[in-house]
């Protein structure tokens, strides 16, 4: 059936899956290394030219990761108890929720478990070269032993880091360093069949430096629940998510079909109306905000979600970008389609959208950032708390609070996680959207 | 005689007509009781009624809206936490509290846009003193005077000068307000370390400026006063030694029609501001929404004392107070205390250009809007009836550093307590001796297009002193800007 090669496309060959992670192209050289680019190369250059290439890599890295941490930082720590003293910024007097693993209530102890555990297995899958929709790399007895003794090591030692934490005690860093080794002890035995010897020690010190890290500073520090609760952060991301949800769709689906018409119809003053379309791209939200908002005044849509969403329900941007994108498409498989007997829909749908999925994956992300990212109009349009989004709550938790500053960078912080999550999701489809059409198959 | 009528632009027959019967109506009467604003009151300078039969005519309980904005931390959390008490006080009048936003403007922003479709307005607003004027323009408030009166509510029992500032025109329009005054906080530790004593802080501009020079020369700061460049100290230092912002008594015996304030008083106000910035005394920061740069360089010790709301004292308490004691930064200082902290927070009375302490109150303030029904109008009255009693407007003071506005506040012995054994306390004292003393016939300018001449006076202020401008010519500029407003306004 021609709809599914065109999907194939996209998808990975069997051989890529079965090899596991996808590997770096540009940057990882082949197993053999006999391909054009290393023919005539000694192999003594080659590795100094790889090393060359993961140091530059690991400099951007930090120039793109250090921002990030500095936020953590500072959420962190309570800004002004330094000042007094005359101390820089460091979190020394971050405050922990709990002092155990089984602290903090039934439900966030089944919830941080069970992400330490995929965490784990996910990093034990990765190593044996396994995938998420292919997770039998897995079932074998000394990976499973490492995810499970690894989750119960955190267990222990996360609990005995907050609990020498919270009372200032300088066995703390012992406790890091008996974590992290302890961690690393369990994962090494889940990598052990790696070669050369030195990749299964790395790894399993760079993920227990990790997931360490992470889990004591996720799941330990009393800021985030109080970001939480002062923000009142539950129904704001509830009314985040459903609006995003809905905007995003719709700025697809009207997007998807506008471009079509746009690309492959043939109508009377096309380019006149494709014109006028793009001139609204000209006109920024500011601009109309006041009209727009006495126009939903005067349908009584304060305080809706169509109020929200309806007003987004279409975009010139998108309908732009995914013109492009049809454009893209070859002609003769238009034409082919069209003997075969599909019509506009079939065509649409079975071939065109299948292959400008990059960049109508592109698109989606850029369309939810935004809706999700919305303050002015929420706030112009929303005057009951009930209504109010994620990011007007964190606009009410910033304001001039200035001695619980670190609470508001908290909050900032899991309001913008969704959204980190959404690019690691699609970043498979946003890379391939990048690199459409660079290596002729 | 106030000072305004006698200025040289005055002249000419109807002018200075028109100026014998206001200064005659101002002599005449304490402007609690000016001559009445007829434009806002209805033909017959009468009060609206206010509907408090509606309440006990009405089935079930009557849901009140209220919208409140600027609000922000402690002061968030005090209006959540009196709104609960209230609904759970009765259950004759539900009220339901939105947060339109952090700031005034916002909220402000909200109400314009609402106000052209009154079924969705609330039914009570809070908003800053300076929309007073406006708000009584847009004819959407319910005078709470109304309901005082028909309530049998003694409105003596509000300080006086707070009520001056929110009455024009024999009217009390919002039915409770939540004053703050500007205050000087200062870091009693850089006192000692520059030999001052820490508990005589300066009084006046002069004193500021020595102290100030005393404080760079000897090293223990960078820019000795922090400041955020905002039109309210340059209206509360005029206002201190009798200027006036606008004409027509600063807009109180009638709507004004000019701006006043480009004089040689202000001139040498602001050209000391110029000094102590050539002079690298002064910390300035330009006022954008929610800055807090202004405290954060006495944090950082950069500057040694700040000038602002007194509604901070609770922050400052918190973010420079640390582990000091209020017996420590208290009245007798100890040096002591110097062993274990480098910044001891103090607060003193607001300098002025000649004795401390001379300003008028501001601050956010309830108003019921006349666009709602009786109903709701009577319960947002029951709600402001509530805030007014000494016990609720205790919580105001003790959890959300506003300033006492019902006398019986001040007796009460946790209030005594909280001024002499917590530290927000000891900051915020001076500020409630300040109001006390304050001149109810000194309440500041009343403005309809206020955000024209907050711009006007700042950017005035901003060429001055991070442009290197010339004074007199800056705020002949700003006054000329704020006239052409207030006429677009009156035209508008």
């Amino acid at each position: 059936m021609p709809a599914d090669v065109a999907v194939d496309v996209a998808e990975p060959t069997p051989e890529e899956a079965a090899a596991g992670m996808p590997r770096d192209r540009v940057l990882g050289a082949p197993e053999r290394g006999l391909t054009a680019a290393t023919i005539g190369k000694s192999s003594g250059r080659r590795t100094l030219g790889l090393v060359g290439q993961y140091a530059a890599l690991v400099v951007l890295a930090s120039l793109v990761l250090i921002p990030i941490g500095f936020t953590l930082i500072q959420a962190l720590s309570p800004p002004f108890p330094y000042f007094d003293a005359g101390k820089p910024l460091h979190p020394v007097a971050v405050d922990w929720k709990d002092k155990g693993w089984l602290d903090g209530g039934g439900f966030s102890v089944v919830v941080r478990t069970l992400v330490v555990a995929f965490a784990l297995a996910w990093i034990q899958l990765g190593a044996a070269g396994g995938r998420l929709r292919h997770p039998a790399p897995l079932a074998s007895p000394r990976r499973l032993f490492a995810v499970v003794t690894g989750v119960v090591a955190i267990a222990v030692f996360a609990g005995q880091i907050w609990q020498s934490s919270a009372e200032r005690s300088t066995a703390t860093p012992w406790w890091w360093l008996a974590a992290i080794a302890v961690l690393a002890a369990t994962q090494f035995v889940g990598f052990a069949t790696l070669r050369p010897l030195w990749k299964p020690v790395v790894l399993a010190v760079l993920a227990s430096v990790a997931v360490t890290a992470c889990t004591v500073v996720a799941f330990g520090a009393a800021v985030w629940n109080q970001g939480w609760d002062r923000g009142n952060l539950g129904p704001a991301l509830g009314r985040s998510f459903t609006i995003t949800l809905f905007i995003t769709v719709a700025q697809v689906v009207t997007s998807i079909v506008a471009a079509y018409a746009f690309a492959f119809l043939r109508f009377p003053f096309k380019t006149l109306v494709f014109a006028f379309f793009m001139a609204t791209l000209l006109l920024p939200l500011e601009v109309t905000l006041l009209a727009n908002v006495q126009t939903i005044r005067e349908l009584g849509w304060i305080n809706s979600n169509a109020a929200l969403v309806f007003p987004f329900a279409a975009t010139a941007f998108g309908t732009f970008l995914i013109r492009q994108g049809f454009r893209g498409v070859p002609p003769e498989v238009h034409d082919a389609t069209r003997l075969d007997g599909y019509g506009h829909m079939g065509f649409l749908w079975r071939f065109a959208v299948p292959l400008t999925r990059p960049v109508i994956a592109s698109f989606t992300v850029i369309a939810a950032l935004g809706a999700w990212n919305q303050y002015l109009w929420p706030q112009a349009v929303i005057d009951d708390e009930r209504f109010q989004t994620a990011q007007i709550r964190l606009k009410t938790i910033v304001g001039t609070d200035i001695t619980n500053a670190n609470i508001a960078i908290a909050a900032a912080l899991i309001v913008a996680l969704p959204v980190l999550l959404l690019l690691i999701a699609f970043s498979r489809q946003i890379i391939r959207g990048l690199t459409a059409g660079a290596v002729k198959g | 005689m106030r000072r305004t009528y006698v200025t040289p632009w005055r002249f000419g027959f109807t002018a200075a007509a028109l100026a014998a019967a206001l200064v005659a109506a101002a002599c005449s009467e304490p402007p609690t009781t000016g001559s009445g604003n007829a434009v806002a009151i209805g033909p017959g300078g009468q009060l609206p009624d206010c509907p408090l039969d509606a309440l006990d005519e009405a089935t079930g309980p009557v849901e009140v809206s209220l919208w409140y904005g600027g609000l922000v931390g402690s002061t968030k959390a005090t209006m959540e936490d009196i709104v609960a008490r209230f609904n759970a006080s009765q259950d004759q009048v539900r009220v339901t509290a939105n947060d339109q936003g952090a700031s005034y403007e916002e909220i402000y922003r909200k109400y314009q846009s609402a106000s052209a479709t009154p079924e969705q307005l609330p039914d009570l607003i809070y908003l800053e003193d300076t929309q007073l004027q406006a708000m009584i323009d847009g004819g959407q408030v319910l005078p709470a005077q109304a309901c005082m009166e028909a309530a049998g509510y003694d409105l003596t029992n509000i300080e006086s000068a707070a009520r001056s500032t929110y009455t024009v025109g024999d009217v009390l329009y919002p039915g409770y307000m939540n004053v703050s005054t500007p205050v000087l906080y200062y870091n009693k530790a850089h006192w000692v370390k520059a030999g001052l004593d820490p508990n005589k802080p300066p009084q006046t501009l002069d004193e500021i400026y020595t102290q100030a020079k005393a404080l760079k020369d000897a090293g223990v700061s960078e820019k000795p006063l922090s400041f955020r460049v905002s039109r309210w100290f340059f209206e509360t230092w005029l206002t201190g030694i009798g200027e006036n912002i606008v004409n027509n008594g600063d807009g109180r015996q009638a709507p004004a029609t000019k701006a006043t304030f480009a004089t040689p008083e202000a001139d040498d106000l602001v050209g000391w501001l110029k000094k102590m910035n050539d002079d690298g005394l002064l910390n300035a920061f330009a006022n954008t929404e929610g800055s807090i740069d202004q405290y954060l360089a006495l944090a950082t010790q950069q500057s040694s004392m700040l000038i602002e709301t007194s509604a901070a004292s609770s922050t400052i308490a918190d973010a420079l107070g640390g582990n000091v004691t209020a017996a420590e930064a208290g009245i007798d200082f100890d040096a002591s205390v110097l062993d274990k902290a480098q910044l001891v927070p103090g607060a003193a009375a607001m300098p002025g250009i000649e004795a401390p302490g001379k300003v008028f109150p501001t601050g956010g303030a309830f108003y019921i809007l006349n666009t709602s029904e009786p109903a709701q109008q009577a319960g947002s009255w029951k709600f402001l009836e509530y805030m007014l009693r000494p016990e609720i407007g205790k919580i105001w003071h003790l959890n959300g550093g506003y300033l006492p506005i019902v006398k019986a506040v001040e007796d009460d012995p946790e209030v005594q307590a909280f001024w002499k054994d917590q530290l927000a306390g000891v900051l915020l004292k001076p500020a409630v001796d300040q109001l006390a003393s304050a001149d109810p016939d000194r309440p500041g300018p009343l403005i309809g297009p206020y955000v024209d001449e907050a711009l006007a006076i700042e950017n005035a202020l901003d060429a001055v002193l991070f442009e290197n401008q010339n004074v007199p010519e800056s705020l002949a500029r700003a006054q000329d800007e704020v006239t052409q407003s207030l006429e677009r306004y009156a035209g508008g």
